[in-house]
């Protein structure tokens, strides 16, 4: 369970990373498909304007906090790749009430600082006025539950072949993979990963309220 | 700019298998009890019977909550009247034992609770114990599984409680209570709800509706107003009561209480945070005017968003409370 501004990472295969309950929080789901590395931040804020005492709050010290975090348990940044639950909005009509923009801004601010590192967003669900809960599975595999809505694999952050059994195990290819390459830390990012990516979006643009360029 | 039309479909798909089911359901001559009479329509009667039904508050609560908005009342008074209710006298004792109070020693009697603690601390106590069990329960329609209102509900007091702070409210542990009981509505109106998820949901869609909106539109009550009934129905005071009533649209007569827009602020505060999030979601709409009685902008909201994370996690004894508050069933309230 990874609670509010808490940053949680595993090695180990039975683990399930949970943010249970993300408003217009983000789940920044992390995983090295050679290393076997999970990692999951749940941001609350985007921005901690260098005066606060926990890094996992705000998006820009929790992705550090978490990529240093897997590099610790072995992961190579090259090879992580990443997907985001989270971020919904305030409902707001006709100009009335104030939105707040908290999850729009959060949304930002974490694209903002995982395209610093050239990181590859492989799945985004964000947005709308929506609850979400976001498991990500040892294997790669994170799940998004939207409360009200059901429960749906968002996408496999794993490269290679999961082993069967697992929840959700090999029910997704990420579009334009090829299946025999190698660690995907040797691709890097590239035309493919870039194509990969604008694949997903378009996919997940479809589900989601928010367009594919918004996101990206 | 926002690509709803799938939400869309789904949502008529759903209110069409919906309303085939009550055809069904009325073909058959099958009514339920519970279910609306008429359309999705809920009669005022099973509002208010329902209502009756509710756990009443135990009357050493109702007691206390009297007592300590009157000055010159003792430690030793309070006291005496939670000692009356044992089932109640020990649940405060375990509260007061857990570590989020930090108390330097154990308390063994609920005097000294109340003098370490102070009185509407344990006033508080009281209530979380007393509401715990109706909170705490799994409430259909608004998907909201075993533990989630609890948590969503403790979450606000808390907010409501630190707001308070914010803004100089003098009455930070009234804020409390309004926090803790505001959703008490969404226990009566679930079951509605649930009866009539699809067609709230196409409202909230296509009419650009806020949840509360289309719950009122579609039932023709909403459970800000079923909570007010249910605080009128305990007696509370009717600040209170209207805090409760109006937790969503908080302007009343052209102004927004106090009291009322603490409840308001601290609930969107918890819906930002996606504390014990249901199928309204954050389908809600802050008010406007209920930050300008407070005297707070967004950079506050946000300050406090920030603070409320962190107040959370020491909160974390309250909310994984339920071993606390079920006490054994040796007395009755």
């Amino acid at each position: 369970m990874v609670g509010m501004a808490e940053v949680k990472v595993t090695r180990s295969p039975e683990d399930v990373l949970i943010a249970l309950g993300l408003g217009s929080c983000i789940g920044v789901c992390a995983y090295d498909a050679q290393a076997r590395v999970a990692g999951l931040a749940h941001v609350v804020l985007p921005n901690s304007a260098g005066h606060e005492p926990s890094p996992g709050k705000f998006a820009d010290t929790a992705i550090p906090l978490l990529l240093q975090e897997m590099i610790k348990l072995g992961a190579v940044v090259e090879r992580i790749r990443v997907a985001l639950a989270g971020g919904a909005q305030l409902f707001a009509s006709g100009g009335q009430g104030t939105r707040l923009e908290i999850g729009s801004r959060n949304a930002a601010a974490v694209q903002a600082e995982l395209s610093k590192r050239n990181l590859c967003i492989l799945a985004a669900d964000l947005g709308g006025s929506v609850g979400r809960t976001v498991n990500l599975y040892a294997n790669g595999c994170v799940r998004v539950k939207t409360i009200g809505q059901g429960e749906r694999e968002l996408v496999s952050l794993a490269d290679r072949e999961v082993p069967a059994g697992m929840p959700g195990a090999g029910s997704i290819r990420i579009p334009g993979s090829p299946a025999a390459a190698g660690p995907p830390g040797k691709t890097g990012p590239g035309p493919v990963r870039d194509a990969e990516k604008r694949a997903v979006f378009e996919q997940e643009a479809r589900r989601n309220a928010w367009s594919s360029d918004r996101i990206g | 700019m926002e690509q709803r039309s799938h939400r869309i479909i789904e949502a008529e798909a759903r209110a069409r298998s919906s309303e085939t089911a009550r055809r069904l359901r009325q073909a058959a001559g099958a009514g339920s009890p519970q279910g609306p009479a008429q359309g999705a329509r809920v009669t005022l009667e099973s509002i208010v019977e329902a209502v009756r039904h509710l756990p009443a508050l135990p009357s050493a609560v109702l007691q206390i909550m009297r007592m300590t908005n009157d000055e010159g009342v003792s430690a030793r008074d309070v006291a005496s009247v939670i000692s009356t209710d044992q089932s109640l006298a020990a649940r405060i004792l375990k509260l007061a034992n857990s570590a989020y109070y930090g108390l330097p020693r154990a308390v063994g009697t609920v005097s000294d609770a109340v003098i370490l603690l102070g009185m509407r601390t344990v006033r508080n106590m009281a209530i979380a114990a007393a509401t715990h069990n109706t909170l705490s329960k799994e409430v259909a329609g608004y998907e909201l599984g075993r533990g989630d209102l609890w948590r969503h509900s403790l979450a606000c007091a808390l907010a409501a409680q630190m707001l308070a702070e914010v803004a100089h409210y003098p009455e930070k542990e009234e804020a409390f209570v309004a926090g803790l009981l505001h959703d008490i509505g969404k226990v009566v109106l679930g079951v509605h709800v649930r009866d009539a998820i699809a067609l709230i949901q196409q409202r909230v869609e296509t009419e650009n509706l806020t949840f509360l909106e289309a719950e009122r539109a579609v039932l023709g009550f909403d459970h800000a107003e079923v909570g007010g009934r249910i605080a009128a129905r305990w007696n509370l005071p009717a600040p209170l009561e209207q805090a409760i009533a109006c937790h969503h649209q908080p302007m009343q007569n052209g102004q927004v209480a106090p009291l009322t827009a603490l409840v308001h602020i601290a609930n969107i505060l918890c819906l930002l945070a996606g504390v014990g999030l249901g199928a309204d979601g954050l389908h809600a709409r802050l008010s406007d005017c209920a930050l300008e009685t407070l005297g707070l902008n967004a950079q506050d909201i946000e300050r406090v968003l920030a603070r409320l994370v962190h107040r959370i996690a020491q909160a974390q004894p309250l909310f994984s409370a339920e071993a606390l508050l079920d006490a054994p069933s040796a007395g009755k309230g």
